[in-house]
């Protein structure tokens, strides 16, 4: 923890995800004003002392929204990227380690999951779930399961054949110790730089259902909603569409600079640099 | 006398390295070649040997950079009115393009990778002729026949369509030869072109290198670790060491009859015969019996529904390993006898035979006899970069040899291993460093000790010493022994270097294309070998020995070679052969009547 501390990647990365983590609790803990009631009086007003980030169309406070959103889109992008990294992993890695016919089935099923796009199956998946929080976190992690699991089942093939591994085996090892001892841990990089490319995009295809009405059911918000209801008002309020957008990509920014300085730390090759 | 083919003066290339600004890899290094002369430059891994052959072509990593000297190219193809000497080392980018493959070829180490696998053999031969000759089609088509011709390949005008894949690492070298040659380059540089090849394959590769370039007029320079090669094939030798000269002049005087203490001490690393210790092996009862064991490979299916193709990789093999005896076993990639290692130690099962260790048959065992054996076998492997997993550290390692011994604390294990580490001489704190601090020949040394901590019987050895340099091969060969005098373990020691064994070995066995066609004790074998293959490998491997004097001899078995007479089995598919003990002990593959 100590060493990851003098990585600057990883204190740059950390301070920013630790500010939308802040937000992300306080917006469930307290708002300026209530993010779900509308004012109609106040229809798209600029950013004033009043209203920090301003208001939107039905008048109601940004940055309200944007604080309780945090929460909704944050807890969602990370719940789908743990469920699908943990039964991509086991999934992937299953594949990789055994092989022989269980292989072969599982990677045809994956392959023809694979080639539907993601948001099209999560689309699908939706339909049967209908629109919640869970509902989304389901369809996604599903989604991007055969992602995961073909990433890691190449990394568990190339690690297979290193000579570690038979020496492991020779030494009487069970084959689930080797797997989660020596296998698993070396391929720890690509997971790692696959997870945080993940969040960013449940980020992102959060917001591409709630566009499609799919997502969070309105009228509570979240990151995705808010920019998906701008797009009316770009020319008027553009305050709508940048601040959940810069929000977005800060979160993404952060995840990536501490998802760098982590698989980095994980690597002892790398512990001097 | 004419001019030197290339002079190279005072030649300084430097490396950059992280925070620490240059190195120099090559410093102040100045030889010549003559036309038609073969030079070697010579030296271990870090030498910068390869750093010198690289950059006479300029093709150097983009972290180094020559920093001095003068590469003094006699280039007779440009100008035909009379040679034009070019300084390689500064010469701009559209000029080094006229020089490279047209008046210098290289030849590099991995004929796996150095022809595009997506192109025709012909395709790439032709590439180069009617780029730099303007050749109509026709006429380069006909040159690079007569090439593959000379190359020895059976099929020249097949070999022209097919893809690299379609030939083994041998032929892909000679064609590799034919591609460059063809180009009837000035200067030839052969960076380490045969050694990933095995030894019958090397000595045909190296013996068409030679006649090519001697026909053509080529001049050589050849790059390499391997002295007996050298000695065989080069006029002149550079001795490199730290990027430094240490000494150069006439092959036979600088291999065989060294003045300066490097080239001694490198000579003296050479694996030798030692004195055999026949008692340690005359009468002890055997540990592992393996009875007409054979094991068979599935090729993988192209398609899913139709079955797998089997393929034998040991085919009918028997052989004894005695207690505390160090069994060899010998032959070219692909002759089966990593198969039997890894058969030994349950990494692959057997389709039929029997191996029984210590009287039991552990082709029979359940769970627990598995794990019982499984502590009295371990294995050290070739790669000491993949042997050892980069996240531990090495007392992790090692000590994860003693986990499924039962009753030891983890305190324990910790301490038996940072103890066993400092016997295979790795001691303090190195107990604590990870692999990637360590040397190929330490990273070695950590491999054994995970091996051996748990004290063992038996160790299958697969290929242990073969990524080594010379001096670090003694070192390790040296514990090796040292080892199985203090702790009495028998070692079944697979290599494909005649040298190691020779040294190395109480008993030998050689086998090929998944037979044993010939096993005795290290003497009957390399004295008195009767198969003819055996007589082939022994040809194949010269050897640079201690003479009673100060000096050195290269010796080359003189073996009937290619005349295999009839009698002596080869390998499957010609009939059952019969094993027939010749001499006592020693046994030959003959075919049956």
């Amino acid at each position: 923890m100590k060493a990851l501390l003098r990585r600057p990647n990883a204190i740059a990365g950390g301070v920013l995800l630790l500010v939308m983590l802040v937000a992300a609790i306080a917006g469930h803990v307290y708002t300026p004003y209530d993010p779900v009631a509308n004012d109609l009086m106040a229809r798209l007003k600029a950013p004033s002392a009043a209203h920090w980030l301003g208001t939107d169309e039905w008048g109601r406070d940004v940055l309200s929204r944007l604080l309780f959103g945090a929460g909704v889109s944050m807890s969602i992008s990370l719940f789908t990227v743990l469920a699908a990294v943990t039964s991509g992993t086991l999934l992937g890695a299953a594949t990789g380690y055994f092989g022989g016919w269980f292989e072969r089935v599982a990677m045809a099923i994956l392959d023809a999951l694979l080639a539907f796009p993601s948001l099209i199956m999560a689309l699908g998946m939706m339909t049967v779930f209908g629109p919640s929080r869970i509902g989304v976190i389901a369809a996604l992690s599903l989604a991007y399961l055969p992602s995961v699991a073909r990433v890691v089942r190449g990394s568990v093939l190339s690690v297979r054949e290193k000579e570690y591994v038979e020496a492991s085996r020779v030494m009487g090892n069970s084959e689930p110790f080797t797997m989660f001892r020596h296998v698993l841990p070396n391929c720890v990089a690509p997971i790692t730089v696959l997870a945080t490319a993940l969040f960013g995009w449940a980020l992102l295809a959060e917001s591409a259902l709630s566009f499609l009405g799919l997502g969070v059911p309105p009228p509570a918000s979240s990151w995705g909603g808010m920019l998906s209801d701008s797009r009316n008002y770009v020319g008027q309020a553009p305050w709508l569409a940048l601040v959940p957008g810069i929000s977005i990509s800060v979160t993404l920014l952060g995840i990536n600079l501490f998802g760098d300085a982590l698989r980095d730390q994980f690597d002892p090759r790398m512990k001097n640099l | 006398m004419t001019a030197p083919t290339l002079a190279i003066e005072g030649l300084t290339v430097a490396v950059r390295e992280a925070d620490r600004g240059f190195r120099r890899v090559v410093d102040d290094v100045s030889f010549t070649i003559d036309p038609g002369q073969t030079v070697a430059l010579v030296g271990e891994s870090g030498s910068g040997k390869t750093m010198i052959g690289r950059s006479v072509l300029r093709l150097l990593p983009p972290v180094a950079r020559i920093e001095a000297g003068r590469i003094a190219f006699q280039d007779a193809g440009v100008a035909p009115h009379g040679a034009r000497v070019q300084d390689l080392a500064r010469a701009p980018e559209s000029s080094l393009r006229l020089v490279r493959g047209r008046a210098i070829g290289m030849v590099f180490q991995e004929p796996m990778v150095s022809l595009n696998p997506a192109l025709t053999v012909g395709f790439q031969m032709m590439e180069a002729l009617r780029l730099h000759h303007q050749l109509p089609a026709g006429e380069a088509r006909k040159r690079a026949l007569e090439m593959l011709e000379r190359v020895k390949i059976t099929d020249p005008a097949g070999c022209f369509r097919a893809y690299p894949h379609q030939y083994s690492g041998g032929m892909r070298q000679r064609i590799m030869l034919a591609s460059v040659l063809v180009m009837r380059p000035a200067l030839l540089i052969a960076d380490e072109p045969t050694t990933a090849l095995d030894a019958v394959i090397q000595k045909e590769v190296m013996d068409i290198m030679a006649a090519l370039t001697r026909d053509i007029g080529t001049s050589v320079l050849l790059v390499s670790h391997d002295l007996g090669m050298v000695a065989s094939y080069a006029d002149q030798v550079v001795m490199l060491r730290y990027g430094k000269v240490v000494e150069a002049g006439k092959t036979a005087e600088i291999l065989l009859a060294p003045k300066h203490e490097y080239t001694r001490m490198l000579l003296e690393s050479l694996p030798a015969r030692g004195a055999r210790n026949e008692a340690k092996a005359a009468d002890a009862p055997s540990l592992v019996e393996i009875d007409e064991v054979s094991v068979e490979f599935k090729k993988k299916p192209r398609f899913f529904w139709q079955r797998a193709e089997a393929f034998r990789a040991v085919d009918k093999a028997s052989l004894t390993l005695k207690q505390g005896e160090t069994l060899a076993v010998v032959g070219e990639s692909g002759s089966g006898k990593t198969t039997i290692g890894r058969t030994l130690v349950r990494l692959t099962t057997e389709s039929e035979g029997s191996i029984r260790f210590e009287g039991r048959d552990i082709t029979a065992f359940d769970r627990r006899d598995l794990a019982a054996y499984r502590l009295k076998t371990q294995m050290v492997f070739q790669d000491p970069f993949s042997s050892l997993d980069p996240r531990m550290t090495l007392a992790d390692i090692v000590a994860e040899g003693l986990r499924t011994l039962p009753g030891l604390s983890r305190l324990e294990r910790d301490r038996r291993a940072r103890a066993m580490l400092a016997e295979v001489g790795l001691p303090g704190d190195y107990a604590d460093r990870h692999p990637h601090e360590l040397s190929g020949g330490q990273r070695q040394r950590v491999s054994i000790a995970r091996a051996i901590v748990a004290t063992p019987r038996l160790l299958v050895a697969d290929e242990p010493v073969s990524a080594l340099d010379v001096t670090v091969q003694k070192q390790i060969l040296t514990l090796f022994t040292a080892l199985q005098k203090k702790f009495g373990f028998s070692y079944l020691f697979i290599s494909h270097d005649l040298g190691v064994v020779e040294q190395i070995a109480d008993r030998v066995v050689v086998m090929y294309r998944g037979r044993i066609l010939e096993c005795g004790t290290r003497d009957q074998v390399y004295d008195t070998p009767r198969h003819p293959y055996t007589l082939r490998l022994l040809a194949a491997t010269p050897r640079i020995v201690r003479t009673e004097g100060q000096g050195y001899r290269l010796v080359r078995h003189s073996g009937a070679e290619g005349a295999a007479p009839s009698g002596f089995a080869y390998y499957a598919g010609r009939g059952e052969p019969v094993m027939r003990e010749i001499a006592p002990g020693h046994v030959v593959a003959l075919e049956a009547a």
